[in-house]
């Protein structure tokens, strides 16, 4: 046997059953170079395994981890019949109380960003381009056999969910690029599972990983058609789902820039907003003085000030925050948040507003 | 298959979620990607064992983003009341998001976090100062192949056997230890050749 053999390592490891183990045995009183590779091997596993060891292990943020047993203590108590609480499992620091996410997710939502999902126009068909407007689908509530049933999901064209918007006192977003097609507003009184159908061909999920995951929504394909099932209409208004992974952050609708038309999005939202002044304080509680955001900032800039606050307990919610605070639309790089070369090309008001009173 | 009560939902948080973190980040470069990526294989887990979805494999091989490829190893099916299925069923999950996380944002430059980013401000010599023999020998491993450096962190961060660190990966055991052979082979012989100056490090065992 060579020196140079996989089995001589799989040996120093401790790999090989008591069989080989004796051959290889034998092997060491014949071939004394043998054993200078066995030991040689085994000293820089040794090195190895300490280095490796000793590499930080960070664990997953507080509100990762109370959404995980969250979910966990909801399925179960579905499993024993008992109707979900309003809090239950544990009780996170204050980002992860539901209160505050409530406050934070719905804004994002209504504001332009937070999606639990995400749909596109993944081939060219008669619809790109245009509005997915009511007539394109059909919401169905079991036991119901007619649409647009009191308390089904309400679906808005681009121009009614400004309208809504402005009227609740949120953002003067740009509807045809963050909500292209229109949006889904879901009343908290919804009860049980809602079906909404959409043409096949027209939308196919490309990033729902947030809200599916988390047991909100589910998006399949039966027949011709595109199927997206809410299944906690009451999670969508409470939580405002924001708390699972939504990796739609980082897509460019977000930022509310480089929308094509190949690229829509339908947005699940919850049906009431929280107030400015709540939103304000929320926003002025994290802002400082010196490291405030204005147009020109760069991303980095926007890593600077929520990573200023250490109650800013990682990226997600900075990203989340960026996304309720900076009503922004960017240029260059990319047109994400997370290019690194782009800018921050305006702010929209009221945000801006927001900004110069924390600096006074 | 029931689900584990909450408590050991909490459990497998304690005892997995760091070395998962670790192993995800290793893999999609950023740590809060990792940390998504994490949230979501146990959020999966919590999918599965209650039922909600009912085909294991399938399940937890297929991704909800549709990844335009496949994922690379089909996690083994997963048994809840086994430590070690639930082990190399988190960390085969873990490394199929993580991968499909990769495809997607492959295109994206991440943007280091503060904590994250190499400080610049400390002169040469204090930066060599500051680093310790582990820090070199991580820094050692970005010679060796993705391959060999997975299976090198699966094996000696995590403690996996062979037969483990296959099944999460989908390579044979013999593959697995013929990678690792190689990889340690080569890390030995950057350790004895290298200039003393380029990596402080050596080892005690005569060639």
């Amino acid at each position: 046997m060579k020196t140079d053999d996989p089995i001589l390592t799989a040996y120093a490891l401790g790999e090989l059953p008591a069989g080989e183990r004796a051959s290889i045995e034998q092997l060491l009183r014949e071939q004394p170079q043998a054993g200078t590779e066995i030991s040689e091997t085994r000293e820089i596993a040794g090195i190895l395994r300490d280095a490796l060891h000793a590499e930080p292990a960070p664990p997953l943020a507080e509100h990762q981890r109370w959404a995980i047993l969250r979910m966990a203590e909801a399925v179960q108590r579905e499993a024993r019949g008992v109707p979900a609480r309003e809090r239950d499992v544990v009780e996170p620091a204050w980002w992860g109380r539901v209160g505050v996410w409530q406050t934070i997710a719905a804004c994002a939502v209504f504001g332009f960003g937070i999606y639990a999902f995400s749909v596109s126009l993944t081939k060219p068909s008669p619809s790109v381009g245009r509005t997915l407007g009511p007539e394109d689908m059909v919401v169905t509530v079991p036991g119901e056999a007619v649409p647009a049933v009191p308390g089904a999901p309400e679906i808005l064209t681009p121009a009614e969910l400004q309208q809504r918007m402005v009227a609740a006192g949120g953002p003067g977003v740009d509807a045809g690029k963050v909500f292209p097609n229109g949006a889904l507003i879901v009343p908290p009184q919804l009860a049980g599972a809602v079906r909404i159908e959409a043409p096949q061909g027209t939308i196919s999920t490309t990033a729902g990983n947030a809200a599916p995951a988390s047991g909100v929504v589910r998006v399949t394909r039966e027949n011709e058609r595109t199927v997206i099932s809410i299944l906690d209409a009451a999670r969508i208004a409470r939580d405002g789902i924001g708390y699972a992974t939504l990796p739609d952050v980082r897509k460019p609708a977000v930022v509310g820039s480089n929308q094509t038309s190949a690229n829509a999005s339908i947005g699940l939202a919850a049906a009431k907003p929280p107030s400015d002044e709540v939103f304000g304080t929320y926003l002025l509680q994290r802002m400082s003085e010196a490291e405030r955001v204005r147009e020109g900032s760069t991303a980095a800039d926007f890593s600077k000030v929520f990573r200023a606050d250490p109650k800013v307990p990682d990226r997600y919610e900075m990203i989340r925050c960026r996304s309720i605070k900076v009503d922004a639309k960017f240029e260059g790089g990319d047109g994400t948040a997370k290019s690194s070369d782009a800018r921050v090309k305006t702010i929209s008001r009221p945000y801006l507003d927001v900004f110069q009173e924390g600096a006074k | 298959m029931t689900l584990p009560p909450a408590t050991d939902i909490r459990g497998l948080l304690d005892r997995y979620e760091r070395p998962l973190i670790r192993y995800a980040q290793s893999i999609v470069g950023d740590l809060e990607s990792a940390r998504d990526v994490v949230q979501d294989a146990f959020i999966r887990y919590v999918r599965l064992t209650s039922g909600e979805e009912d085909a294991p494999m399938q399940a937890a091989h297929s991704s909800t983003e549709d990844a335009e490829e496949p994922a690379s190893a089909v996690p083994p099916a997963l048994n809840a009341n086994d430590a070690r299925h639930i082990e190399a069923w988190l960390f085969t999950v873990t490394r199929n998001r993580a991968l499909d996380h990769v495809r997607k944002y492959s295109r994206i430059v991440a943007m280091p976090m503060p904590e994250e980013r190499v400080c610049e401000d400390r002169r040469p010599d204090e930066v060599l100062e500051s680093r310790d023999e582990a820090e070199w020998l991580l820094k050692l491993l970005d010679g060796l192949t993705p391959n060999q450096r997975e299976v090198i962190r699966l094996k000696f961060q995590n403690d996996l056997s062979y037969q483990e660190i296959a099944d999460i990966t989908g390579l044979s055991a013999t593959n697995v230890g013929f990678l690792l052979h190689v990889g340690l082979k080569k890390l030995r012989t950057i350790l004895r050749e290298a200039p003393l100056d380029e990596f402080p490090i050596r080892l005690r065992t005569a060639p």
